[in-house]
């Protein structure tokens, strides 16, 4: 198993004492940063509508960009985020 | 768009949060750059913190943001810190995890377009909350964020 690797299209970067360690993605279902680790095991995936990675939860598998679930959830059509 | 900044601390512990950022329902707020870190002496202390959401920012201690750029207005988020009473946070959106050594600096920053969204509705923050420690040092955090 490897540690973190470095990332194309990072969408963030993890600093330690001035040190970048990790760089991170973001889910495009939940808005939420992870840091892919290759060989971890961790269930990752990926979009094919829109493109990007998921963060791998069972509710971010259906396709559902964040920007929708903002507007639905601002709109009080949606319960949670 | 502005940016703004503010910070709070709180002794770490089980589910505790250290700093809320909050909604105003006038516009989105966009967070973008986050510190943690301890001004406790130091020790090799095993910490775990989250940057969670809520829906109720509860009762703590009012902080106000700043503006990095002194010529912009006060800001439309809130902020709130130390220790929180009747808050709600919700289950299982952990928007990033963090495993830290009490004597490591934490920082993250976020690529343009991958910053962590406030939503425009009233008292919906995100915030930082210590998950879980090997002590209860003190835990400084900052977040910096667009509206």
């Amino acid at each position: 198993m490897g540690g973190p690797q470095a990332q194309r299209r990072a969408n963030g970067a993890i600093i330690v004492d001035g040190v970048q360690v990790a760089d991170t993605m973001q889910c495009c279902h939940c808005g939420g940063h992870f840091i892919p680790v290759r060989g971890s095991g961790t269930r990752r995936g990926f979009c094919l509508a829109c493109g990007q990675v998921t963060c791998g939860l069972p509710g971010c598998d259906e396709h559902m960009p964040f920007e929708k679930k903002l507007d639905e959830y601002e709109r009080g059509k949606r319960r949670s985020l | 768009m502005r940016r703004y900044s503010a910070d709070g601390q709180t002794a770490a512990g089980t589910n505790l949060t250290i700093l809320e950022i909050i909604a105003a329902t006038t516009t989105r707020g966009r967070i973008y750059d986050i510190l943690v870190g301890s001004d406790a002496t130091p020790a090799d202390l095993a910490g775990e913190f989250n940057l969670i959401r809520g829906t109720v920012s509860g009762t703590g201690t009012a902080v106000t943001p700043r503006a990095l750029d002194p010529a912009d207005p006060a800001a439309l988020l809130t902020a709130k810190q130390g220790t929180f009473t009747v808050q709600t946070k919700t289950a299982a959106s952990s928007l990033l995890n963090i495993g830290l050594n009490q004597r490591a600096t934490f920082r993250w920053v976020a690529a343009p377009d991958g910053e962590l969204i406030i939503p425009a509705t009233a008292d919906n923050w995100v915030g930082v909350e210590s998950i879980a420690h090997g002590g209860t040092p003190n835990i400084n955090a900052t977040i910096h964020w667009l509206e």
